[in-house]
């Protein structure tokens, strides 16, 4: 008698069995304790229109310990590292409880990306963009939707290969700002990192001094 | 202990401000006093098993009388000299309160004198609570193993089980010390709980503080905290979970709360009919098992 494999095989059914909720659930390496979790980015946000794949890992404690999530698709969001697709949300962690299942985790990560909440961020740099400007900031997440998430948009369509990829806009950069400081000498990947590092965007590009810049560019 | 000595200590030191100090040395003695608590029961438990063997009551007496501690001394002395001589450690990992209770109704049912009525009661309780966590939106998903686990550990009691001979104490302390045992049942009686909560709002509504901030929950946030593991249980959820269950406690709780003898509490007022109460002891963040 195995009590995980037993509730998880009735989540899987679950999930497959529901047709109004739009999560879908496939296994990874036959394994029913390793996921793959996507669903569709929620209407009306920058994610619209995007596929978001997240990889579930069940550990053994399960449910008595929360499953384990994490994007596979890189979303640019407050509370998901861009770099490694970790998300913090409190069901996740220590609000976990058994009532809560595969299906009901997914949907809350749906939600998340509808009402980011910036003040518990995962990804400080993400979470700076939003508070700075957030028209800036929806730019570039939906930016990451299209090419990532192979979301709606013109731009994505035209892309031959990652390398032609816009760095400034993933970056969710002023490409005016980038040509600016590339005009001084320094590469452009090292601008639009030290831009990024700096959230050289909106009302901050007032309060940050060409010298600020310069120092920052010139940081080995 | 040097607890008194190093207050004495602090105090001479400061005696220009003595006043104003000497209140705040008086909360910080009291904070410490309860986290020297916390941390003695914390040491005494950090390999043991999740429930303890039956253990004599002198054994604590002795642990705070090298302590100093005077206060527990007398009140564990009011226990012993009333019958109540012996207790078993719970673990403290936050559901010391679930798997204390769960382990003691299990322990009175197989001492029932009449335990064929006695299972067939607890069945049809339990068949309740089941309705009850249906009528307030648990999927069935989600409580159904945890409810066919409860069930065949009921009738384990009167019925041999996969081979198993009828449950005994030593049985049930093996099947509680297994996690994933004891907390099938910690999880089922917590989703109770919560449940009963949710279905008798306005006798709750207005105690469901939170336990660290002291500020008042709503309804759903306090019960998403009961459903998850190792949350600590207060007043209401004792309460609810006796009401639910139908089931009569009675915990003494240790701490200078009481002047004379000791603040044993009965919960319910009146006790339901046909099953002797389970006792409790607490210290301040922690329940154990007390036994007659």
């Amino acid at each position: 008698m195995d009590a995980r494999l037993r509730r998880v095989n009735k989540e899987i059914a679950d999930c497959k069995n529901d047709r109004t909720s739009n999560i879908r659930i496939e296994l990874v390496d036959n394994s029913p304790f390793h996921l793959k979790g996507s669903f569709p980015g929620p209407e009306e946000t920058p994610y619209e229109g995007g596929n978001f794949d997240v990889d579930i890992v069940i550990p053994p404690s399960y449910p008595f310990q929360p499953v384990k999530m994490k994007f596979i698709t890189k979303v640019y969001h407050p509370n998901v590292s861009s770099a490694s697709g970790a998300i913090c949300l409190d069901i996740l962690k220590d609000a976990w409880s058994p009532v809560l299942t595969l299906k009901s985790t997914m949907i809350s990560l749906q939600s998340l990306l509808c009402s980011p909440e910036p003040n518990d961020p995962q990804d400080a740099e993400v979470a700076k963009h939003y508070m700075t400007s957030k028209t800036s900031f929806e730019d570039t997440a939906r930016y990451w939707t299209e090419i990532y998430a192979g979301g709606p948009g013109s731009r994505a369509a035209k892309v031959a290969s990652p390398g032609a990829r816009d760095e400034v806009a993933i970056a969710g950069l002023d490409p005016q700002h980038v040509t600016r400081f590339e005009n001084l000498g320094f590469p452009r990947n090292k601008v639009i990192d030290a831009l990024r590092r700096l959230n050289y965007r909106g009302g901050n590009v007032s309060k940050i001094t060409e010298d600020r810049v310069v120092e920052e560019l010139l940081k080995p | 202990m040097s607890q008194s000595g190093n207050t004495a200590d602090v105090n001479q030191a400061t005696a220009p401000e003595e006043h104003s100090l000497k209140d705040d040395l008086k909360d910080l003695q009291f904070s410490e006093v309860y986290d020297l608590n916390q941390r003695t029961i914390e040491d005494t438990y950090a390999d043991g098993p999740l429930i303890q063997d039956v253990a004599p009551l002198s054994l604590l007496r002795s642990e705070y009388e090298a302590n100093d501690n005077h206060v527990f001394v007398k009140e564990i002395d009011w226990l012993i000299n009333n019958g109540y001589h012996d207790f078993r450690r719970v673990k403290g990992d936050g559901d010391c309160f679930y798997r204390a209770i769960g382990f003691a109704f299990f322990t009175r049912l197989i001492q029932n004198p009449d335990k064929d009525l006695a299972v067939v009661t607890t069945l049809s309780t339990l068949m309740a609570t089941a309705n009850l966590l249906e009528e307030t939106g648990i999927e069935k998903l989600v409580y159904e193993d945890f409810y066919t686990e409860m069930e065949a550990l009921i009738r384990w009691v009167v019925v041999p089980r996969e081979g198993k001979s009828i449950l005994t104490i030593d049985g049930l302390l093996e099947y509680f010390r297994d996690p994933e045992g004891s907390n099938v049942v910690v999880v089922y009686l917590r989703l109770v709980t919560a449940s009963y909560i949710k279905a008798h709002v306005e006798d709750f509504e207005n105690f469901l503080f939170h336990p660290e901030t002291r500020e008042l929950m709503s309804v759903p946030d306090y019960c998403n905290r009961v459903m998850g593991l190792g949350k600590e249980a207060d007043h209401v959820e004792i309460m609810a979970l006796c009401d639910a269950f139908r089931w009569n406690v009675e915990v003494a709780y240790l701490g200078g709360h009481s002047k004379d003898a000791i603040n044993f509490v009965k919960i319910p007022d009146a006790p339901y009919p046909g099953f002797d109460p389970v006792f409790l002891l607490y210290r301040p963040g922690h329940y154990d098992i007390l036994l007659k």
